[in-house]
């Protein structure tokens, strides 16, 4: 080029303007590119900016994820479950995807077994929404089955039911969850924060065939529900629940409860109730089934506080098992009322009055000691307090507390009237009679180490107490029937007269019976209450110690307490036995 | 030979700095390829991870099903029923049991 113009072309002069003018284009350029370049991946606000090319891309992407918790099993002390939570599937549809006139909604109704027109009809009603539910808690099986029809608008969500395998053996102390996996009764509802699992979330990046390749964030920890461990030995559940549901069925009671409660540890091995309600299908059920009577109805125990009025006056070291007290002539006035014996038992012993149950010979220690001193011992065997199983609903009973107490209403107090509690409760006052005078709080739970103990009366006192239960159901006792083959048993009965509406009603009574076996060491109490027997027998004797026997024999079988009695030992030579009983298994 | 020398020639002599600097983009190319190379591996191993964790969800199901069933067959009406009628056995009377004293 320089040659050229050498040669002939003059050189043209460019004017500087135009040399700068390109110049300062050329960097304008570049700058409009950085201009642009900021603005989509850097400055905060621009229109389609950073902001909007990141959100297009998460949106596209990252997607949230749930973590699925269970709610924890509930199991008994051996690990039997009692509930257990596994999935189902609701359908659900949005009515403004599949609406009502449809063709395919005659076949997705006969696949969810409803009517067309029902289906028809609830599209109909919810034809605003973008929600609402066909089916809940179906079988996964069944589901696929809806799903696999492949009708637009329809929907699965994954859901858990709870399923109770004991089914109304154990139904109230278990309880139940409602439809969205939340307790509502029994244990369900006492253990809800410890049993309830919460779901939780995380951010993923999802690549273009769904698949999760990132883990962005976690949004919220999931928290898997514990599983809970009952103090109830379901082997024992079944027996008792078996034999009280044959008691009241045999003598058409109204109900009736068990508590089997073991005295080593202070923990619930049984606690059955009728009538029971089956928690799998709860369609039917009446509230009067629902209630765990054994925690939440109270009663007045009559003559099963005996023993402790007798603990009341045996303290006060003016009594001894062998003191004599004169029951003639048989009946005793007090203020405007006469309290009757069956017979006139003469002059007996405060042992004789344990084991004939007598109300003259009571009345008479009763009045001669200070009714705060018969309170005092009701109060430190746990009545008018809670026993701590910390059952939903449960009752402390009613320990009344006079200034000025009239002389019918000592004697009555001495003798369990006018005052109430709840089967449990009676159960943990004879668990301190069983125990040498230490008091343990009631578990529903199974205890991983040993309870706090208190000691409210003195053993020597409990002793004496437990032999005189022993001839309760010895021979000339109340409770003969109560009586085990190869255990011994300590036990007292109890028939209550129920409060009606004008007062104490004469042809409505309780049976009681609240026993104690084996009576050298003991190992469990038994009390069995039944409501209203109404085929004629009513005592405590005749009705609730018959139940004792048979749930005290099994259950003593079930803990592998070795007989102490009627049994053969090796090496010694054989009694003639009695011909052989066939009796069910249990 | 010509052509050779020529091309000797032409190529000028890089300077250590220039051959510090090639082996630098190329170690920087190595490393951009092991990241995409890692991405890649840690996604697919996520992935597997999650394919994990869903199916120890169902297991979970499935034990849950399988404790269900479990607990029906087992259930003490039924073996009771099972033990009295099937199989004619009963709780043995007390006169029938021999206490062997350790």
């Amino acid at each position: 080029m320089k040659k050229r113009s050498k040669q002939g072309y003059p050189e043209a002069p460019i004017a500087r303007w135009r040399f700068y003018g390109a110049g300062a284009l050329l960097c304008l350029l570049g700058l409009g590119l950085l201009w642009r370049v900021a603005g989509l991946q850097v400055i905060p606000g621009e229109d389609k900016g950073f902001e909007f090319l990141q959100d297009q891309g998460v949106a596209r992407t990252v997607r949230v994820e749930p973590i699925s918790a269970y709610r924890g099993v509930i199991t008994d002390r051996r690990g039997e479950p009692l509930a257990v939570s596994s999935p189902v599937v609701s359908i659900w549809a949005d009515p403004g995807i599949l609406q009502a006139g449809q063709p395919d909604t005659a076949a997705l109704a006969k696949a969810l077994g409803t009517s067309g027109t029902a289906l028809e009809e609830k599209l109909q009603r919810f034809r605003d929404r973008e929600f609402v539910y066909l089916k809940r808690h179906l079988p996964p099986q069944d589901a696929d089955k809806v799903l696999s029809a492949g009708v637009a608008g329809v929907f699965a969500q994954t859901e858990y039911r709870r399923f109770y395998p004991a089914g109304e053996v154990a139904s109230h102390l278990v309880g139940f969850t409602d439809i969205d996996d939340r307790g509502q009764e029994g244990m369900e509802l006492a253990y809800e924060q410890w049993l309830a699992g919460v779901q939780g979330a995380k951010r993923v990046v999802k690549d273009l065939k769904g698949r999760v390749v990132k883990e962005e964030k976690l949004l919220r920890a999931a928290r898997a529900g514990q599983a809970l461990t009952l103090s109830i030995d379901l082997r024992l559940q079944y027996l008792a629940y078996r034999e009280l549901k044959t008691t009241v069925t045999e003598h058409q009671a109204r109900g009736g409860s068990v508590v089997v409660l073991d005295t080593l540890t202070g923990e619930v091995l049984a606690i059955a109730n009728q009538p029971a309600y089956n928690p799998n299908d709860r369609r039917r059920i009446r509230p009067a089934e629902m209630r765990n009577r054994a925690i939440i109805d109270q009663f007045e125990p009559g003559s099963t506080m005996k023993p402790v009025t007798v603990m009341a006056a045996l303290e006060t070291k003016r009594y001894s098992p062998r003191t004599l007290v004169d029951t003639n002539p048989g009946h005793i006035r007090v203020g405007r009322k006469t309290l009757l014996d069956p017979k006139n038992y003469g002059i007996i012993d405060v042992t004789k009055i344990i084991t004939k149950s007598s109300q003259v010979g009571l009345t008479k220690l009763a009045l001669d000691l200070e009714p705060q001193q018969i309170l005092d011992m009701y109060f430190r065997l746990g009545l008018g307090q809670s026993t701590g199983s910390g059952f939903p609903g449960e009752n402390v009973g009613l320990l009344p507390s006079r200034s000025r107490w009239q002389p019918i209403e000592r004697a009555n107090f001495a003798f369990g009237y006018g005052l109430s509690l709840t089967t449990l409760q009676l159960a943990q006052a004879y668990s301190v009679i069983a125990n040498g005078g230490l008091k343990k709080p009631v578990s529903l739970v199974k205890l991983a180490r040993a309870p706090v103990v208190e000691n409210v009366v003195d053993a020597q006192i409990t002793r004496q107490v437990l032999s005189m239960l022993r001839t309760v159901v010895g021979p000339g006792g109340t409770a003969g029937r109560a009586r085990l083959d190869a255990y011994s048993v300590a036990g007292k009965t109890g028939t209550v007269h129920k409060v009606g509406p004008q007062g104490y009603a004469v042809e409505r009574k309780m049976a009681l019976f609240a026993g104690i076996a084996p009576a050298e060491k003991p190992r469990i109490v038994v009390v069995t209450v039944i409501d209203e027997p109404s085929r004629g027998k009513y005592f405590g004797g005749e009705v609730a110690a018959p139940l004792f026997s048979k749930i005290a024999a099994g259950a003593l079988r079930l803990l592998d307490v070795p007989p102490q009695q009627n049994s053969r030992v090796a090496g010694q030579a054989p009694r003639p036995g009695r011909a052989v009983k066939k009796e069910p298994v249990g | 030979m010509v052509f050779k020398q020529w091309l000797i020639a032409a190529i000028p002599r890089p300077s250590p700095v220039q051959v510090g600097l090639v082996l630098l983009w190329l170690a920087l190319l190595v490393s951009a390829l092991g990241v995409v190379y890692a991405t890649h591996q840690s996604r697919q191993l996520v992935h597997q991870l999650e394919l994990a964790r869903r199916e120890s969800a169902q297991l979970q199901v499935a034990w849950g099903q399988y404790l269900l069933e479990q607990s029906t067959w087992a259930a003490y009406q039924r073996i009771e029923q099972v033990a009295a009628e099937r199989l004619d056995m009963h709780v043995p009377a007390t006169e029938d049991i021999v206490m062997v004293k350790q």
